[in-house]
């Protein structure tokens, strides 16, 4: 069990790094390409920002199955989903994960769509800018989106005694 | 939560931090030498800036962080006497002569083939050049390997 416990330990720390890299590289991609002058130089930022996010997504797609093997491996009981801090870890997935289809996939998808019209027209157009900026409750999402993985990992190295 | 693990958090999160500095550097980087547009090679070259800040800032405070946590943890001498904890300062310095013998003088001739390059209006020879120069790039997979072989060290713990 031990080589199976620090191998998949491994590969879920790497996951999580993973996916801390890949969001925090797109987020600073899409930020740096709202604030650009010219549709060009906003398309390229955007365009740099397509690696992070495939980071982002395989690793977001790994991150459960390692976890869960990793407790599983570690001697967890019922593959640690009678431990408090894993159930609170999962419990934020889940909503960040209702989340990349609730909100931030059509919000990529409508990104998109302005830009393919921006790029079209040959400006930076009002709807565009608009698009980066997220309003009212989509703003808390993408603050969620920023502070879940964090608070994952926050969870995953103190491993509070809930349970 | 108790000292110990506010500091061994916030240690993970300098480790996450400088990861996250490192790919994001490399993917920009790597995507701005294989552009054949002068401009855009320069636009992504600075959007890597704040990843380079990241690594920098990380860089310093990672080892730092690492020593307070041992400490606070208990470790006798800050955990030098700890195998994976002397290995893994050590692999830690071993990036420090990186800066001022490769990266500042090296980026400096990138900064200057950039700039003639941008005044020229194309990508030059020498741009092409400093992108692809060896020593940082030496540099930089040495960077990777060594923060890879860290974390190896600091999940595994072998030779305690």
């Amino acid at each position: 069990m031990g080589v199976a416990a620090d191998l998949s330990l491994l590969a879920h720390i790497a996951m999580a790094m993973g996916l801390i890299g890949g969001q925090l590289g797109s987020r600073l991609m899409n930020r740096q390409a709202s604030r650009q002058e010219t549709i060009d130089g906003l398309v390229r930022l955007t365009r740099a920002a397509a690696p992070f996010d495939q980071i982002g997504n395989v690793s977001g797609l790994l991150i459960l199955p390692t976890g869960l093997l990793a407790a599983w491996a570690a001697g967890y009981p019922w593959l640690g989903l009678t431990t408090g801090w894993i159930v609170g870890s999962l419990a934020l997935i889940a909503v960040l994960v209702a989340l990349i289809f609730l909100v931030f996939r059509p919000d990529g998808d409508a990104v998109e769509a302005e830009t393919q019209a921006a790029v079209a027209s040959g400006e930076i157009t009002p709807s565009l800018r608009a698009a980066f900026r997220p309003e009212g409750a989509r703003r808390w999402a993408y603050l969620y989106g920023d502070l879940a993985a964090p608070a994952i990992i926050a969870l995953m190295v103190v491993k509070p005694s809930w349970s | 939560m108790d000292w110990d693990g506010i500091v061994k958090l916030l240690h993970v999160g300098i480790a996450f931090g400088l990861v996250s500095g490192l790919m994001g550097r490399w993917i920009l980087l790597t995507r701005a030498a294989a552009s054949d547009d002068v401009e855009a090679a320069h636009g992504l070259a600075k959007a890597a800036s704040p990843f380079e800040q990241m690594v920098q800032i990380a860089g310093t405070a990672i080892l730092p962080a690492g020593l307070l946590t041992a400490w606070i943890q208990g470790y006798p001498w800050l955990g030098l006497t700890t195998g994976w904890m002397l290995v893994s300062t050590i692999l830690v310095l071993s990036m420090v002569p990186l800066i001022p013998f490769v990266f500042v003088p090296r980026g400096r001739i990138f900064e200057e083939a950039m700039g003639a390059a941008r005044e020229r209006g194309s990508v030059t020879p020498e741009l092409r050049a400093a992108f692809r120069d060896p020593q940082v790039a030496f540099a930089r997979r040495y960077e990777l390997a060594a923060v890879s072989i860290v974390i190896v060290l600091m999940v595994l713990k072998p030779f305690a």
